[in-house]
């Protein structure tokens, strides 16, 4: 039944005719970015001339195009208008106001708590009542790991409030801001005085609470950490050291929650889709990622925003062709940006987005080129080899340390991924079920973990692991910027071309 | 071409499994690890009949990523573990190891500590049924097949609520295997190391230092009368304490005993087997 509805709303979005939906899209997302990254009153004017730079080399070249352009010009206005509405509510928050000074508040844990070290990360929304302009954002919240407090619980907080602090290399300020959390407080006098937040997500989160120690008794560190890392995105309780040795070979992506994950699973699952048939696959891929997305925990938003937009490619992997799929997504990145403007800056919604869409526009060239000059390698490896070229600018922009062998390491870990994934999934579910069923996965997905952990020990080891570079921020734009003119441009002719 | 690839990896799985059951199986020795759990104690002692022991938890869950690294994987389950006192340096780490591991029976002695940790260690013994003993002088034991547990202090007769700091609560173990003693002296003071001279004959071949070389402990009759040949630190790199203190390590080189750290060394492995003894670094284990 979910089938259809999706089916029906795909086919509604194309039915609108991709190339307007297509510019209006891009332009909303277009006006975004620079409303992030110049002076927002002078967006209008740059937004302005930019679109009609863009457009009017088919305006002289064509013939009318009015709907195109009213479209384009519509969608970077809007994107302004969003971004600014966003950014003065930010401005505007309590919580801004309110920077390094002592405040007491009444808040309620909003997320799901994180470990960190010794201590606890709680990103907690403010219960205290006030205009409800000012109630926007989160606050994190940091003390000892004990006692304990869950998601839900309602907690009086004294301490003080700080700003997030900006460094050299990194703004830890813009990092929360991605995720709607404005300010931060360590140390402090906390006290639980209830509970509230949705029963659902409590029952959810209690759930993978299970999952979790169920997992961490059946398996030593820092395999029970990875396989929670692969599997749930999970990164808290994760050893430093074997994050640092992550972060060394350039693989912490596999512990993050990203399209990443999500599309190696389903074009493995799609790859069964010669044998059970298209409708079995569909039902099993969307069952599948439903339950993902239940255990991850539903405000968890990367994983959200995986989920969506694996949903999308297995519908339309079968059907459509590979325009309308990047116009539906565009379209629904735009509507996840329409909800949080900020989140365009995050890296883990730059990295889902481009390793999608990587997928679908490389998958057919790369598998080409594989077939011709390396068939040894084999057809699994092509999903994650698209992802890893369609992501490059990203990596290579954001993090000044570059990994030198962070290809190498690639190569050989990611491949080994979905076989852990689905290992690990089946050992999940034969744990709930009984002790002694879950020896054999047991068994068979710490060799592989093993296999992982030791070549990435190794190679995170060694000395010329890392270069630093110094980081090319604007990287990214430029290069998915003209990727985008080049695929609007390539858009329009065909459009031309068929409707005159 | 499939199939043999296939058989291949099957067979290799196979072999691994079998040789790793055979390694651990045929190794007859006792191993006493000195856990690098920085700035804390955490050490694991596994018996020649491959039952394990674990001294303290160190002050964080570092303790974990160690025993993944020791112990064979298929290994979940903790003979005993022991809490010399409850300060969260040697606290810690036990909380994460009484939730992930299947733990037979934990020694502590009666002391209490009203801190977070504490109350979540106490919690978890409750939550896990696990059986908790108090021990003190009178406790002493044989474990598994041949590894004796001889503990020196806190005394039968000794009220621990008016003993201070709590440092001084420590359990105190002397652990003999055929002809090796190893002294553990968990965190005690120089006024406990006093009584311990005059009550006991206190030779050992090993010593775990007290209280990560603190200039506290570590006297000099205390160092005579324990006569050993080798002695382990542990301790974190940079701590703030600054510890092993160098007078430490000096009466330590004057009665020409040879000092391992966890700091420079990694964690450190003895093995005892028969009449010989060995020392592995996981790092290097010469000395700054």
């Amino acid at each position: 039944m979910f089938r259809w509805i999706f089916l029906r709303i795909f086919f509604f979005i194309n039915r609108l005719s991709s190339l307007p939906l297509l510019s209006f899209s891009s332009s909303f997302i277009v006006g975004i970015v620079l409303s992030q990254n110049f002076l927002s009153s002078l967006i209008f004017w740059i937004g302005l001339g930019l679109t009609l730079a863009v457009i009017s080399k088919f305006v002289l070249k064509r013939g009318k195009i009015a709907l195109f352009f009213i479209l384009a010009l519509a969608g970077v206005v809007f994107g302004a208008l969003r971004f600014n509405y966003y950014q003065d509510l930010y401005d505007s928050s309590w919580i801004k106001e309110n920077w390094d000074s002592e405040v007491s508040i009444e808040a309620v844990v909003a997320k799901e708590p994180s470990v960190k070290g010794l201590n606890t990360q709680y990103v907690l929304k403010r219960l205290d009542p006030g205009p409800s302009n000012s109630k926007f954002g989160y606050i994190l919240l940091s003390i000892s790991r004990f006692p304990e407090y869950s998601y839900g619980d309602k907690l009086t907080v004294s301490g003080v409030l700080e700003e997030p602090e900006v460094f050299d290399e990194f703004s830890y300020k813009e990092y929360l801001k991605t995720q709607e959390i404005i300010g931060k407080i360590d140390n402090a006098y906390v006290g639980k005085t209830g509970t509230a937040g949705n029963p659902l997500f409590a029952a959810l989160y209690e759930f993978k609470s299970h999952i979790k120690s169920e997992i961490r008794k059946l398996l030593p560190e820092p395999h029970a950490s990875l396989l929670l890392g692969i599997l749930l995105g999970v990164k808290s309780g994760m050893p430093k050291e074997f994050s640092d040795s992550l972060a060394n070979t350039g693989t912490t992506h596999i512990i993050a929650v990203s399209g990443y994950n999500v599309t190696i699973i389903l074009a493995f699952l799609t790859g069964f889709s010669k044998r059970m048939g298209r409708r079995l696959t569909l039902y099993i891929s969307g069952l599948f990622l439903i339950l993902f997305l239940i255990i991850v925990g539903p405000d968890n938003a990367p994983a959200l925003r995986a989920t969506i937009m694996g949903l999308l490619l297995i519908l339309s992997g079968n059907l459509g062709r590979r325009q309308e799929m990047m116009t539906s997504l565009l379209f629904i990145a735009g509507l996840m940006i329409f909800q949080n403007p900020f989140i365009f800056k995050s890296i883990s919604f730059q990295l889902t987005f481009a390793s999608t869409i990587g997928l679908v526009v490389l998958s057919k060239k790369i598998e080409n080129f594989i077939t011709q000059r390396l068939s040894l390698i084999g057809s699994d490896f092509i999903p994650t080899f698209c992802a890893i070229v369609a992501t490059l600018p990203i990596t290579i922009g954001n993090f000044s340390t570059f990994s030198t062998i962070s290809l190498i390491v690639n190569i050989f870990v990611l491949p080994v991924i979905p076989l852990i994934m689905l290992v690990g999934f089946i050992l999940i579910f034969s744990s709930l079920l009984s002790r002694v069923l879950s020896l054999v996965p047991v068994f068979l997905v710490f060799l592989l973990l093993d296999y992982v952990i030791k070549l990435i020990n190794y190679f995170g080891g060694l000395e010329f692991a890392t270069i630093t570079i110094s980081q090319a921020r604007f990287l990214p734009y430029l290069v998915y910027g003209l990727l985008l003119v080049v695929f609007i441009d390539s858009s329009y002719k065909k459009y031309i071309n068929r409707y005159g | 071409m499939d199939k043999i690839v296939r058989l291949f990896y099957v067979v290799f799985i196979a072999l691994s499994l079998f040789s790793r059951f055979f390694v651990y199986y045929s190794d007859s020795s006792l191993h006493i690890y000195f856990l690098d759990v920085g700035q804390g104690d955490a050490i694991l002692i596994q018996t020649p009949d491959h039952k394990f022991v674990l001294i303290d938890g160190g002050p964080d869950s570092k303790v974990l990523s160690e025993l993944g690294e020791v112990l064979p994987f298929w290994v979940r389950k903790l003979d005993l573990v022991l809490l010399t006192h409850p300060d969260a340096d040697h606290l810690t780490g036990l909380t994460d190891v009484l939730a992930t591991y299947n733990v037979e029976a934990v020694m502590t002695t009666s002391i209490t500590k009203e801190t977070g940790i504490f109350k979540v260690f106490v919690r978890l013994i409750e939550e896990e049924n696990i059986e908790n003993r108090f021990v003190n002088s009178s406790s002493d034991f044989t474990f598994g097949c041949c590894v004796h547990f001889d503990f020196l202090w806190p005394m039968a007769a000794t009220n621990l609520d008016e003993v201070e700091p709590i440092n001084n609560t420590s359990i105190v173990i002397s652990l003999s295997y055929g002809d090796f003693k190893a002294f553990l002296a968990g965190d005690i003071e120089s006024a406990i190391e006093q009584k311990l001279v005059k009550l006991y004959d206190l030779d050992a071949n090993f010593l775990k230092v007290s209280h990560h070389g603190s200039k506290t402990s570590s006297t000099e009759d205390f160092l005579e009368d324990i006569d050993a040949d080798v002695a382990f630190i542990s301790v974190g790199k940079d701590n703030k304490f600054d510890h092993p203190k160098q007078e430490v390590l000096e009466r330590l080189n004057l009665h020409n005993i040879q000092v391992f750290r966890t700091d420079v060394a990694g964690r450190i492995e003895l093995t005892i087997k028969e009449n010989t003894y060995n020392v592995d670094c996981e790092k290097t284990c010469n000395g700054p």
